[in-house]
């Protein structure tokens, strides 16, 4: 008898015990959602930051304290998330744990996150502080400002200005048959030409992009027409030279193509063991760990026998969008302006990133690649990123097509078909 | 009477009710909630889901040829692994029951593997397969080192079944150990004394009295095999050329990379259907196998 009621009473407990888990969290939730006004009670206020990358983590850490220090009770939380940023990010939308602020890729990625966002259309006051090119990633069909933009990352290709003068380059080559030409006196100086990195799905589906680019129509035309059906794979002008490009970089470069991954293909680069990769100017502060000397500079990438055709493409990639049902929307509004906009926020840029920040700025900036860029950004060189705005699993799904023409097992007529097929999934 | 009974079922409850709960919280509602979700088209982000009854199943069969591919890969790799798995581990769990001082330490340098971090794992293989096999190639000059083990297709699945093997071989040998020491050693006596060979030993006796280990690596390898994906996620990305794209990463990816949460669950759904009458197939050829002592 008395072993029953032991029994029971465990039975209970523990099934108490559970029940009070999920109730507690639940019960929580619904207070939160009660104490709306949180900039006027007394108690400590949480802002809760998600930041999907971690670049210039210490100039971050520096900025959060300080708006700590402006603002007395609030406490910004942050989740730094540089690898698989949109599944952690996805999650907690999903369980209702929306960040009061954070950043998305701009484009396709972003606007699958506008309906949580803040409107900013009529703050004109905050809008105005920034480059108009840049503000226009940030619109939603109907041209609403619904994310803000945080800095320009350029990409194309990056070379090393010791290794060309070496091979006795002396004039960057500008077209297919200047970029073969530069690849055979690199490889009669012994050198490299290319280190590309073959085994990122990304770095592939990003290279091909700037033979899709048709400088009359910018990226978004593009996007359109492919959409339409009024550019095709096939009748694209210079599509057909990716495969000019790639069989260049696998013949000038390792023996393994497809097992050089992204670091592999920096590491090269910075240490003057190859003389050309295809990346952007998020990559300076790894560059700068592997060699701090190393001489490098942007090269726009040649797609087709017109010198005006090379593209470097340029876009502020990401996008911080401020959830308008946050609990101190008004705070939040300020961290996002804060981060974006001020002093500290763009010595967090400049500095801590090293890259041309988003908002009108005279701070110079630290990363040599982006300075480098500013220059072609300056001659209305660059075009924006097809990649970002293409239809969603873009990067891997072209990825494994070129994978496939490097390894020998596709045709380029069967990538070109496929990559069409893709489109119009 | 009935008293007796109401303890019974008392304790029963006590032992039983909070692991129900928990599968139910953790796996069973979740399941549904995937059923649900498979007749949605939804992106996985926004709170608007369109109801598209089965037009999710319908893609899957008319119109996704990488789903099928990642099928074909999965059941070829579970082939492969699940008989290479058992079958050295076997091999090694027979050595090693022997009582010996060195078998235990021996028994350790196999189980290693098991527990080591998969990312430390990948970082082991990815120095094997680039700078080790590069000096290897150098001393040597055999071709077999140059090759490009993860750029190919062909090879970068040896090289997933290899690592697989490699790391799990441990655990299915402590099984296959736990199970040999447990035949009574007159059995194997009398075989020896009766004349039968080494192999008719092992053959006639050891296989028979460790049917239920079989059986239980058997299902586990399967399972495993089936449910491929941290491998993949750290040390290939399903590459080169979508070569190594196992299911559960294709179901990944089309869920959280490709935004179709609706035909990642309804994919998910498909899978499990088809696992279920694999292991449930499996289990029956195996369990009939089992005898006593």
């Amino acid at each position: 008898m008395k072993r029953k009621v032991v029994a029971v009473l465990m039975c209970v407990t523990m099934v108490g015990m559970m029940l009070a888990g999920c109730g507690s969290s639940s019960g929580s939730t619904g207070e939160d959602a009660k104490s709306d006004s949180g900039n006027e009670s007394k108690e400590e206020v949480v802002l809760k930051v998600f930041d999907a990358h971690a670049y210039g983590l210490e100039q971050y850490e520096e900025m959060v304290q300080q708006f700590e220090e402006e603002h007395s009770g609030v406490k910004i939380e942050v989740q730094h998330a540089p690898n698989d940023y949109d599944t952690l990010l996805q999650a907690r939308v999903n369980s209702g744990d929306i960040p009061d602020v954070f950043d998305v890729e701009a484009g396709t990625k972003a606007q699958s996150y506008y309906e949580y966002a803040y409107n900013w259309t009529d703050d004109k006051e905050n809008t105005d502080s920034f480059h108009e090119d840049a503000l226009a990633g940030g619109t939603d069909a109907e041209g609403k400002i619904m994310s803000l933009p945080w800095t320009y990352e350029n990409m194309g290709i990056i070379y090393n200005k010791d290794l060309f003068a070496e091979a006795g380059i002396t004039e960057l080559p500008q077209t297919m048959d200047e970029l073969e030409a530069a690849c055979e006196k690199l490889d009669a100086a012994g050198i490299t030409a290319f280190a590309l990195a073959g085994k990122e799905n990304w770095v592939l589906s990003q290279l091909v992009t700037h033979f899709m680019m048709d400088k009359s129509l910018d990226a978004k035309g593009v996007v359109d027409k492919i959409g339409s059906g009024e550019l095709t794979f096939d009748n694209m002008p210079n599509f057909k030279n990716v495969f000019r490009f790639l069989d260049l970089a696998v013949k000038y470069g390792p023996a393994k193509p497809l097992e050089v991954d992204w670091e592999i293909s920096e590491n090269m680069l910075a240490n003057n063991e190859a003389a050309m990769i295809h990346m952007g100017d998020w990559c300076q502060s790894t560059l700068d760990s592997f060699n701090p000397d190393a001489n490098l500079g942007f090269l726009p990438c040649p797609v087709s026998d017109k010198k005006e055709d090379t593209t470097l493409l340029s876009s502020c990639n990401w996008t911080y969008i401020v959830n308008k049902d946050s609990e101190n929307l008004e705070l939040a509004k300020e961290y996002c302006e804060f981060i974006l906009t001020s002093d500290m926020g763009q010595y967090w840029m400049c500095d801590g990133v090293g890259a041309v920040p988003a908002v009108k700025s005279d701070k110079e900036v630290q990363g040599k690649l982006a300075n480098d860029a500013k220059n072609y950004v300056a001659e209305g060189k660059t075009n924006g990123w097809i990649h970002t705005i293409a239809p969603t699993g873009y990067g891997d799904a072209v990825g494994p097509m070129i994978q496939g023409y490097i390894s020998g097992d596709l045709t380029a007529e069967e990538v070109t078909a496929q990559m069409q097929a893709f489109w119009e999934s | 009477m009935k008293r007796k009974k109401l303890k019974d079922f008392l304790i029963f409850a006590m032992f039983v009710f909070p692991a129900v709960a928990f599968v139910l919280f953790a796996t069973d509602i979740p399941f549904f909630m995937n059923l649900y979700y498979s007749f949605f088209n939804w992106n996985g982000v926004s709170r608007d889901m369109a109801f598209v009854g089965f037009d999710n199943f319908i893609k899957i069969f008319s119109n996704d040829g990488l789903f099928w591919k990642s099928v074909q890969f999965t059941l070829k790799y579970a082939v492969f692994y699940v008989v290479i798995v058992n079958a050295i581990a076997f091999v090694i769990a027979l050595v090693l029951s022997k009582e010996k001082k060195s078998s235990s330490v021996v028994r350790a340098f196999y189980y290693v593997p098991y527990i080591i971090s998969l990312t430390a794992i990948g970082l082991i293989w990815k120095f094997i397969l680039g700078p080790g096999f590069g000096a290897l190639y150098d001393m040597t000059g055999w071709e077999f080192f140059d090759w490009s083990w993860l750029g190919t297709g062909k090879l970068a699945f040896i090289v997933v079944v290899v690592m697989t093997v490699w790391q799990n071989v441990g655990f299915y040998m402590v099984n296959y150990i736990a199970g040999i020491v447990t035949i009574p050693k007159e059995l194997l006596e009398a075989a020896q004394i009766d004349g039968a060979t080494r192999f008719q030993t092992v053959w006639k006796i050891t296989v028979p009295l460790i049917m239920p280990s079989i059986s239980i690596c058997m299902l586990t390898a399967l399972t495993f095999a089936f449910k491929l994906f941290d491998v993949i996620m750290v040390f290939t990305k399903g590459g080169p050329a979508n070569a190594t794209m196992s299911v559960a990463y294709n179901i990944y990816q089309e869920a959280f990379v490709n935004g179709k949460y609706g035909l990642a669950t309804a994919k998910s759904l498909v899978f499990v259907a088809f696992v279920l009458v694999v292991t449930v197939i499996q289990l029956r050829v195996t369990k009939g196998k089992e005898v006593e002592a």
